[in-house]
């Protein structure tokens, strides 16, 4: 039995139904249409505008013109369904001993719907007088009073170049991709994506891969971030102090743009009111309207505040690591060292795995995340940090034996991160995030390639000089000893 | 009219493969006229399921456009290649990761035909499996130490959707 046409089709992955060439014309169809409004746009901005005046500019010869006549023409333009003007000049001048009567302004004799503004440029001619006029040469009928000063014409530019830019690429991309299938594009995009991925690796097709002949110092972990990032800082007692993530900070920067915004707006509206009431023209809805504003302003205001508290106000909370990145069942050493002067009611680390998706919902991206893991590997309570000595506590903790390793996808990633939350007196709840990478699981060649990279590095011996410790072991989290 | 019929063997006593291991498949076109066969594409890939978009990568590809090849395109040939370090197969809870080996035949007039042989790389348990199996080695143990708080109270993310006991508890 035929199927009915549905109004509603399923587009994701392998569930999309539908025909795909359909798809493919109508995207193709798409494209051409945005190619082709920017492309008629780009020919009605230079041949109207641009070309005239570039023309006018520096092709067009000087003469001395005599306003013999003036005027402001009237036309009616249905899309606006009111009238628009533009002031003319009847122009005499003589070219190649011939007397000419030309009706002219400027290069485009633009029309305004402002007839005040026509009428003042009327006034700055005057009948009778002579006035510089400049023709082209070749067509003496085109001349004008008035060049220069059009640079407001480049900006039109701005609106066909993106839809020819769109356009193009869509085009290009749809007929690039007619007849190819996902994987045949995918498999050269994979080796341009895991370049940077592989900086201390590399990855070949299969008929080329040969691990004895590939660098002994090279892991090759496609998906795998890289953890260059998180080793290029050392720490002071153990091997590498983690960088923190920066999500707090975006998510400052975030309030304070808010914050900024809402109060601009706010003053904004607050102004315009005393203005009206100043001219005893008050806008009660306006009035009104500052309120609201205000209340959203004031709570931003609020929210930047405690977001500055939570970023600021607390000590810098650093974390220190033995070894990175990590494999699936090794127990490490952890450092939490907390400054600023502080009566901490408690603190404590914890090891996450958090599931990260993202997915198109019509024109909107969404996130969503899971958590999969969650250890908590040090707790310390009721305890004060000086100004001179910051907090320090050493713990050891294990990667789950069946840990899935880190990934990083476009729309897709597996996070491990150490979680420091605590509580001060008489602040809220802090929370810092030090991301980690944690490995697949010790494969015989990745651990072979791993020994090569520490003998290369002489990454050995400064992992033995932080007494770090990574035994291998499947076990859960020990307690560790303070510092 | 019959639909053509692609075959996927993998060579292997096993689906489950480990990093490191040679993959072979061999894979042959049917129940379609030799002249009708286009070009066939064979794949090793990986692809993600679950909430998020779908993310793709080919670890392995090859096209086969009949152009110096004597062996006709509809009949038996093999892929092989050495399967990489990662991404391991995962079943999580919102983001899932399949290999498969994918061969793609194009037939006349635009047509094609495509099957999938899945299998697995790595040995990653689901989270939900060791989860049933964590809950029964804690019912076995009784409490644990203090130090090692699964399921602490107090979340640091918000979890959308999530299934309570899941998220209230360590589930590798």
């Amino acid at each position: 039995m035929a199927r009915k046409s549905r109004f509603f089709l399923k587009k994701r992955g392998n569930r999309r139904t539908g025909s795909a060439d359909a798809a493919r014309f109508g995207e193709a169809a798409m494209s051409f249409a945005l190619l082709a409004v920017g492309a008629a746009g780009l020919w009605a901005v230079l041949s109207w505008w641009i070309v005239p005046h570039w023309q006018a500019d520096y092709d067009f010869v000087e003469t001395v013109g005599t306003i013999v006549d003036a005027r402001i023409e009237e036309t009616q333009v249905a899309a606006l369904d009111k009238p628009v003007y533009r002031a003319r000049f009847e122009v005499e001048y003589e070219f190649d001993g011939v007397k000419r009567r030309v009706w002219t302004l400027s290069a485009s004799n633009d029309y305004s719907a402002d007839r005040a503004d026509e009428e003042r440029v009327l006034e700055r001619f005057a009948i009778g007088e002579q006035y510089p006029a400049w023709f082209a040469p070749r067509d003496p009928e085109r001349v004008v009073l008035q060049r220069g000063g059009n640079w407001w014409i480049w900006l039109l530019l701005v609106i066909p170049v993106p839809f020819i830019t769109i356009g193009a690429r869509g085009l290009v991309y749809t007929v690039m991709n007619w007849r190819t299938s996902s994987e045949r594009r995918a498999a050269p995009a994979r080796s341009k994506q895991s370049e940077p991925r592989i900086a201390a690796g590399h990855e070949q097709d299969a008929e080329s891969r040969d691990d004895d002949a590939a660098p002994a110092a090279q892991i090759a972990l496609p998906t795998v971030p890289l953890a260059e990032n998180l080793t290029n800082s050392p720490g002071t007692h153990l091997a590498y102090r983690l960088p923190m993530s920066s999500e707090s900070s975006w998510r400052l920067f975030g309030a304070v743009l808010f914050c900024v915004l809402s109060a601009g707006v706010t003053a904004a509206c607050i102004w315009l009111a005393i203005a009206a009431h100043v001219r005893a023209d008050a806008d009660w809805l306006l009035d009104l309207s500052i309120l609201p504003l205000g209340g959203v302003t004031a709570w931003s205001a609020v929210l930047v505040a405690r977001q500055w508290t939570v970023s600021n106000a607390v000590g810098p909370t650093m974390v220190e690591i033995a070894d990175h990145p990590l494999f699936p069942g090794e127990t490490c050493e952890l450092m939490v060292l907390q400054s600023g002067r502080l009566a901490v009611n408690w603190l404590e680390a914890t090891l996450f795995c958090t599931e990260q998706a993202s997915y198109q919902q019509g024109t909107d991206i969404r996130s969503e995340s899971a958590v999969v893991w969650r250890e908590r590997v040090l707790r310390c309570e009721r305890f004060r940090i000086d100004d001179d000595q910051p907090f320090q506590r050493k713990c050891l903790f294990t990667v789950p034996g069946s840990a899935m390793h880190s990934l990083c996808c476009p729309s897709n990633e597996i996070r491990w991160s150490i979680v420091v939350r605590g509580e001060a007196e008489g602040w809220p709840i802090f929370e810092r995030s030090f991301p980690i990478v944690v490995y697949p699981p010790r494969t015989p060649a990745l651990v072979e390639r791993r020994a090569a990279r520490g003998r290369l590095n002489g990454h050995a011996v400064a992992a033995g000089s932080s007494t770090a410790l990574r035994t291998g072991t499947n076990g859960s989290a020990a307690k560790g000893d303070a510092a | 009219m019959n639909e053509p019929l692609v075959s996927i063997a993998l060579k292997a006593y096993t689906r489950i493969f480990a990093p490191g291991d040679e993959l072979i498949a061999d894979f042959q076109i049917d129940a379609v006229a030799p002249h009708e066969v286009e070009a066939v594409e064979a794949s090793v890939l990986w692809y993600t399921e679950g909430k998020g978009d779908e993310d793709l990568g080919v670890h392995c590809f090859k096209r086969f456009d009949g152009v110096r090849d004597p062996v006709p395109l509809h009949e038996l040939r093999s892929i092989s290649t050495t399967l990489p370090e990662s991404p391991l197969s995962y079943d999580g809870r919102i983001v899932k990761i399949r290999w498969c080996v994918r061969v793609r035949a194009f037939l006349s007039r635009g047509r094609y035909v495509v099957a999938d042989q899945w299998f697995q790389l790595g040995n990653v348990p689901s989270p939900r499996q060791v989860f049933e199996e964590e809950s029964a080695g804690d019912a076995a143990a009784g409490d644990r130490p203090d130090e090692v708080q699964r399921g602490a109270k107090g979340d640091v993310r918000a979890t959308k959707d999530a299934d309570a006991r899941a998220s209230a508890a360590a589930i590798f």
